[in-house]
């Protein structure tokens, strides 16, 4: 029963009691709140040792969907750069200019797309609509599939690349100019025995690329991209590794010969020095990429 | 197992006698539900980006159930998108009981148990709720309580995690609200003819450490994050006034670059209405108010706060293709509506009078100064709370006319001008401004007490974005049961597409099935300012809702 009062003082200071009352929770409330300091917005971080790099510590293959007209990201790529600083040698970016939906090219067709970006695109990011950036950690579970929007990237990461993998990976690469040809050749450890079924995959990437890009509400007409996806010299699925157990201690070996083209398919002009090599092992069952690694620019 | 069951339940139900009175299960209770079926048979079409499905149907559903006992209420939903339809995100591929609960509630008193919706005021700094068309759902999982121990006066305390699709985020959620009506607690205004009411709310949330790198640092995120609001309302004999500001403390995040920043609101509403006339006038400023519970999440999901759009939503095909967005980031909003009834035999009015309604409403930036070390990770930038800011963002006039013709004849003429910034409204960098003007004729023909027929045609003019559109429908109603459309969307300025459809629907009591064929062109779906970017679809489409 609500109380009722004909004397107009008590029941006025009842309310006002109430709302004393209420006030001092709320300002309980208040003090439990972080305000901070300007001086502690920030949190300096020390990047790994780089020297101290075990061949089995698991590289992180960060494949970020992207686009010329995706304002957002920039900032995602930012974000892998920063992780790239953060963790020396253990962070591999890939930028896949390939969405149909949202991200339509600033110019058709975009000479930053791929027929193997394509194919990822169609794999792994049918889910996306229009919500970029959002990119691959290792292919491996995320929020949404595979797919990790990419404020979540650092923490995906940092849990990554506390790992060790069954796998290392060697690219060495021989390119030479006057063909144009480049002879890949991969090496692959393995730490213990495994039963498992595995693939290669072997991607060349891009730096130093200006054109134009979205960023913010703003249109950078000299934007300088890098790691794009350019084109697989493996299958764009992967090419099977093993046909039965592998023992520990095994080397694997597998071996390409790619020749660049004069210009890409989908045009960009071919430069073969700002090109480098990804490599990875992923686990055909999960599709999880269990190992990865980059090689040094093609010329070098 | 326990989704077999459901599915089960969920049959019976909708083969229940369609009548829209409750079942008397036990002595003195009543339950009460209803059902609700999409699904979609997908045809390709790349000339308007309608993507192939693999699965060819797609479907979305939910079927829901109250029981009341006297005091105690109890309730579920079930919900399953098998797969989740075009439009729908495809973090909600799956079946399952997405909400449940339990009340109890006397006078003074009122406790629920599992997922509840709350709004705090305005909801510039706390409201749950569910919108199915939207996909959005951020109801609360704990408990919320609420006493009422004098007339007049509420108080409400929560706690509990949000929902995330189909779980449940670790993030605290806790608050409190106080809603308190001078005039039925203070003997001394019951009488009056101003009426006062108060309140205040506080809402916290904790959040354990994320991780954001910015350079060869990380984000410092506070792990509780908290915002007040104090609002008041009065009301004098045919004026009100209302009014709620809202202040948030830093609150970093991926939606506003990582400012420490923080938070604030203001919503000032004022009316008048009189018979025949009514005015209102809204202003808000929202500067850095996006509040989640969830530091990184991006999309619409986990918002813990609702900012409220100060525009006209716009019902009609056309205008509703440039939808303004609440800024949640930053925004100087301003809307002023007139509605006038013209006097029945009066010269304009006629035999049966007319309504005119105009409206204006104008979105700007705010204004920002940013700090010279602006960056992620900075306080970012200083903001003189009353200064617009000099980018427009949208800007609507509207001119509606409403006319009773004759006994059979309903007839309305519109005329909006628009103006839209594409940049930013739509994430559309460098792309120029729209301007257009929309005129929309609008008709209701009564054959006879059963049957109707309504006509629309609405033509939009531009010289930017997609160019001039036309639109053009037809309504057949026999009531009570049956209902058919036809429409067409013309864009004829650049693509020269139709996008039309057919619909057919049977309603039974509280039962109805609608059939549908058509095209649905990609943009944004807006609620409210809340808005979701849906893609082209070509198909078939069901939808069947039932209500016992």
């Amino acid at each position: 029963m609500k109380y009722k009062f004909n004397n107009s003082f008590l029941s006025s200071f009842l309310s006002l009691s109430y709302l004393v009352l209420g006030t001092i929770v709320i300002s309980g409330f208040l003090l439990s709140c972080d305000r901070l300091n300007e001086r502690d917005y920030l949190i300096s971080l020390s990047p790994s040792d780089s020297t101290d790099i075990s061949p089995f510590a698991k590289r992180v293959l960060i494949e970020d969907l992207t686009g010329t007209r995706c304002p957002n990201c920039p900032r995602a790529m930012r974000t892998a750069n920063d992780l790239q600083g953060l963790y020396p040698g253990r962070v591999i970016v890939l930028a896949n200019h390939g969405s149909y939906q949202y991200v339509r090219s600033l110019s058709s067709p975009d000479s930053l797309t791929s027929e193997v970006g394509d194919f990822f695109y169609k794999t792994y990011f049918q889910n996306v609509g229009n919500s970029l950036p959002q990119g691959l950690i290792n292919r491996r579970a995320g929020s949404n599939g595979k797919l990790f929007a990419d404020a979540e990237w650092a923490l995906a990461v940092s849990k990554e690349v506390d790992l060790m993998s069954d796998f290392s990976v060697k690219i060495e690469p021989t390119y030479k100019e006057s063909s144009k040809t480049l002879e890949a050749k991969i090496e692959i450890s393995t730490a213990k025995a495994l039963e498992g079924s595995y693939s290669l995959t072997v991607l060349i990437v891009q730096d130093g690329i200006i054109h134009p890009q979205a960023e913010g509400a703003e249109l950078v007409s000299d934007y300088v991209h890098k790691h794009v996806l350019r084109d697989a010299i493996s299958s764009a699925s992967g090419d099977v590794l093993n046909s039965g157990a592998i023992s520990k201690g095994e080397v694997l070996h597998k071996q390409y010969t790619y020749t660049f083209p004069k210009q890409w398919a989908r045009g960009g002009f071919v430069d073969a020095s700002s090109c480098s090599l990804i490599a990875f092992v992923s686990d055909l069952a999960s599709g999880e990429i269990l190992q990865s690694s980059l090689s040094l620019k093609l010329a070098d | 197992m326990m989704s077999k069951l459901l599915m089960i339940f969920v049959c019976i139900s909708f083969f229940l006698p369609l009548k829209s009175q409750s079942k008397d299960f036990f002595e003195g209770g009543t339950l009460t539900g209803n059902l609700d079926i999409k699904a979609q048979y997908y045809l390709k079409d790349s000339v308007i980006g309608a993507p192939d499905v693999p699965e060819k149907v797609l479907s979305n559903g939910s079927a829901e159930i109250q029981y009341r006992l006297k005091n105690f209420t109890t309730g579920m939903r079930y919900e399953y998108y098998l797969n989740p339809m075009i439009g729908t995100q495809a973090e909600y591929k799956g079946d399952g009981i997405a909400n449940y609960y339990a009340t109890y509630a006397n006078e003074q008193f009122e406790i629920t148990l599992g997922n509840f919706y709350e709004q705090f005021g305005s909801g510039l700094i706390f409201r749950t709720y569910r919108d199915p068309a939207l996909g959005l759902d951020n109801s609360l999982r704990g408990a919320l309580i609420k006493y009422m121990p004098l007339d007049g006066l509420t108080l409400k305390a929560l706690m509990g995690k949000q929902r995330y699709y189909w779980e449940y985020k670790d993030n605290l959620v806790r608050g409190v609200d106080a809603d308190f009506s001078l005039n039925d607690g203070l003997c001394f205004l019951k009488n009056s003819k101003l009426q006062v009411a108060l309140g205040a709310s506080f809402i916290s949330k904790h959040q354990e450490q994320s991780l954001h790198i910015v350079g060869t640092n990380k984000i410092n995120f506070p792990e509780n994050v908290a915002a007040t609001a104090g609002r008041a309302s009065l009301r004098y004999d045919k004026f009100s006034l209302e009014g709620e500001y809202a202040y948030k403390i830093n609150d970093p995040s991926a939606l506003n670059g990582y400012l420490f920043r923080p938070g604030q609101a203001l919503l000032l509403t004022g009316t008048y209405s009189k018979k025949g006339l009514g005015i209102m006038l809204v202003g808000k400023r929202v500067d850095n108010m996006s509040f989640k519970s969830d530091n990184q999440q991006q999309s619409t999901m986990l918002n813990l706060n609702y900012l409220p759009s100060t525009t006209r939503q716009h019902a009609y095909a056309l205008p509703a293709i440039y939808p303004c967005e609440t800024q949640a980031n930053g925004e100087m909003a301003f809307q002023a509506d007139v509605t006038y009834t013209i006097p029945r035999g009066s010269a304009m009015g006629g035999k049966y009078g007319a309504e005119v309604r105009v409206n204006y409403s104008r979105v700007n930036s705010i204004e920002r100064n940013w700090r010279p070390d602006a960056q992620e990770g900075t306080y970012g930038y200083d903001s003189p709370f009353l200064k617009v800011g000099k980018e427009r963002y949208y800007q609507d006039f509207n001119v509606e006319l409403t006319k009773k013709l004759n006994r059979s004849t309903k007839a309305s003429m519109s005329y909006i001008n628009l103006w839209y910034n594409k940049s930013v409204l739509l994430v559309k960098p460098n792309e120029p401004n729209v301007k257009a003007n929309v005129l929309i004729g609008d008709l209701t023909y009564n054959i006879d007490n059963k049957k109707s027929v309504r006509m629309e045609a609405q033509h939009l003019w531009t010289k930017q974005d997609e160019g001039n559109w036309a639109y053009l429908s037809a309504e057949y109603t026999i009531a009570p049961n049956w209902f058919f459309s036809v429409s067409d969307m013309y864009n004829y300025g650049v693509s020269n597409e139709h996008y039309y459809s057919f619909v057919g629907a049977y309603t039974m009591g509280a039962s109805r099935i609608q059939l549908g064929y058509g095209r649905t062109r990609a943009g944004l779906d807006c609620s409210g300012g809340v808005c979701l970017y849906k893609p082209a679809t070509n198909g078939f489409n069901i939808a069947i809702s039932s209500t016992f």
